[in-house]
């Protein structure tokens, strides 16, 4: 005979419908394969996707192209500068990796400080 | 007694009527537009009167849809072998202005038949794209057709080389088709590639997406990194294809060409000194030591813009074709990353299968550490690295330019992995990891305890530089062949190279490896 239960699993909560057995009863699926499916199931579920602490880009940022340690900016708000220019210096990986323009226009903010710590994509300057 | 003039006629205009193709208002179309028909694709590819055609007068056998009353030239695909600079190349190439080049059963039967000929003639194939997709008239027998095209790709596969040029849409299902060949060339406009277009993505998810983000050459050539070339028109992609069949060879037992001097030029080259800078922080760029270690205009790089951190691409050294791996410090310090690890593993495999020897630089600080590294899993692709230069028996020659730190240093061809030599500059740094780590491991305390602990580690960390990280530290324990003057960088890597040429490594026999995919 079936009989329901409700069962809490990590705080999430499963019907289940048990089967009793009775004589040999084999072609009554076991319960435990029930049990074990909810408990599968549990297991799987993903890690929490990780927040990104970087603040997406608007046209015209100038982005860090990985993470490291800025080592010096090379330019100021004000500075007009061309595809290509070397704008930033930063220092990951025992090497000082120059960053280069890829927009042309007017410098119209620095959002980083020297010896400050970025992320692959953060904003380093806009350029207007 | 001569064949009757009917007879003749008849062939004659039979095949005129497949050499036309679609019509000529639609090949006039196309020139229009900048772009070749498959017929002229072909003629530019193969050296003049060298192409023989197979299967001209295919037909369709749909009877449904109206297809009973259609005929279609070559059923959309022209198929043959010719010569390529005096080699033999078995090609095809889809027809857009037949039936939009779509992909029945016959049209598939003729490009097996090509694979087919390209294998049992042990030449390479070259495949021009340029296709609506499926012959929906034709049902579960266009289906069928890509199935059949897939699996010869994989026979083919690490048997000739396998080129393909996308130059018209390759959609859904048919891209796969390229995907499993080992180079893609695609041309600038006009050509496209996708699984799922924008139509479907916007139907499922309802998201609007561009064509130029999901299909576009620029895309897959940076992003995606299913293009190893862009073309900038059809003719750009046959002289790509030239190029490179020209460091290839025919099939999986030939060498490839070679062109062998009768001396191996021993003369130092003082500017690959002069191109070292003075402080191992500053980024050197790759491109420059690749340049003077190459013959003059002897490199074609491969992937360029994708995964720029490394740089991989043929070329010869005193006439001996090579593959060429070279971590890149100008981009992300020239740190090993999921992209970088992909790049370089396909490229050693492709060497590997077809005999031409790996010459690998290196100047590598790590594996790039990152939160979205980790989770995109850099264990398993950079683990693709390792498994590519260790199952990898062609001559390999490492030379240690700077820095070779850790895994990393073994990713890129160390003697633990099977290399036969491995030079290393002075300026080469050999260390399980960078001195600045090491010692706040090493000497927690002490810098704790230190007054000025910055210039307490500055003191430690050029200690143990000079001391752990110095190539002749390896080259004592005999991890390196030898440390060499970066002068001599071309002529010792060239001789090594010649020696190298003979070279042979059996393993046991097994049905395949497992490499981490």
């Amino acid at each position: 005979m079936s009989r329901k239960f409700k069962i809490s699993v990590d705080g999430q909560s499963y019907n289940v419908v048990v089967d009793e057995l009775t004589g040999d009863g084999v072609e009554t699926p076991p319960p435990a394969a029930t049990a074990h499916a909810v408990a599968a199931h549990a297991a799987v579920a993903a890690p929490p996707p990780v927040q990104s602490t970087v603040l997406a880009a608007a046209p015209g940022d100038e982005v860090a192209p990985l993470a490291g340690v800025v080592e010096s900016i090379e330019v100021a708000v004000g500075t007009k500068i061309q595809v290509g220019d070397r704008i930033a210096v930063i220092e990951a990986m025992k090497m000082k990796t120059d960053v280069f323009a890829k927009h042309g226009g007017t410098v119209t903010r620095i959002a980083v400080k020297v010896h400050e710590g970025v992320e692959t994509g953060q904003v380093l300057l806009s350029v207007g | 007694m001569t064949i009757s003039a009917t007879l003749l006629e008849e062939l004659e205009n039979r095949r005129a009527k497949t050499m036309a193709g679609g019509g000529e208002d639609k090949i006039k179309a196309r020139h229009k537009k900048g772009l070749l028909s498959a017929r002229e694709r072909l003629a530019l590819l193969f050296q003049e009167g060298t192409f023989q055609e197979i299967g001209t007068h295919a037909q369709h056998s749909a009877r449904q849809f109206g297809m009973e009353k259609k005929t279609l030239p070559g059923d959309g695909v022209v198929v043959g072998t010719g010569y390529v600079d005096g080699r033999v190349v078995a090609a095809f190439g889809q027809d857009f202005t037949v039936a939009a080049g779509s992909l029945g059963k016959m049209h598939a039967m003729k490009i097996v038949k090509a694979m087919e000929t390209a294998s049992r003639l042990g030449v390479p194939l070259v495949a021009f794209k340029d296709s609506g997709g499926a012959r929906i008239q034709e049902g579960v027998d266009a289906l069928s057709g890509y199935g059949h095209v897939f699996y010869n790709n994989v026979l083919l596969s690490g048997v000739v080389p396998q080129i393909a040029v996308v130059c018209g849409p390759c959609a859904g299902g048919a891209a796969y088709s390229p995907a499993l060949m080992d180079f893609i060339i695609m041309t600038k406009n006009n050509a496209y590639m996708f699984i799922t277009g924008p139509d479907v993505i916007k139907a499922v998810t309802g998201k609007a997406v561009t064509m130029d983000q999901v299909g576009s050459t620029d895309m897959h050539a940076s992003v995606s990194g299913n293009v190893h070339f862009i073309a900038e028109d059809d003719t750009h992609a046959v002289a790509l294809v030239h190029r490179l069949l020209s460091y290839l060879p025919a099939n999986n037992s030939e060498e490839p060409p070679h062109r062998l001097t009768a001396d191996i030029n021993m003369t130092e080259d003082p500017v690959m000194c002069e191109l070292i800078p003075d402080d191992s922080s500053k980024p050197m760029d790759v491109y420059k030591i690749i340049e003077r270690l190459v013959d003059p205009d002897e490199f074609l790089e491969v992937h360029a813009s994708f995964a720029a951190n490394l740089v991989v691409g043929f070329g010869r050294i005193e006439g001996m074709v090579v593959g060429i791996i070279a971590n890149q410090p100008m981009v992300k310090a020239g740190a090993l990353d999921l992209d970088a690890a992909d790049k370089g593993a396909r490229f050693i495999r492709f060497c590997n299968a077809f005999n031409i020897p790996v010459v690998t630089l290196v100047d590598v600080p790590g594996f790039l550490p990152g939160i979205e590294q980790e989770r995109g899993g850099i264990i398993r692709h950079g683990a693709k690295m390792l498994f590519a230069y260790a199952s990898c028996t062609v001559p390999k020659i490492t030379v240690i330019l700077r820095k070779a730190y850790g895994g990393s240093y073994l990713a890129m061809c160390s003697q633990e992995l099977g290399a036969d030599f491995v030079y290393a500059w002075p300026t080469a740094e050999i260390a399980v990891m960078g001195a600045e780590g090491a010692i706040n491991i090493l000497y927690g305390k002490e810098l704790a305890a230190a007054p000025d602990r910055a210039a307490k580690t500055r003191e430690l960390a050029a200690a143990y530089r000079a001391e752990f990280a110095s190539p002749y530290l390896s080259a004592s324990n005999g991890y390196i062949t030898d440390v060499i003057n970066p002068a001599a960088t071309r002529s010792m890597v060239a001789l090594a190279l010649r020696k190298s040429l003979s070279k042979r490594e059996m393993r046991p026999p097994k049905k395949h490896g497992n490499i981490p995919l």
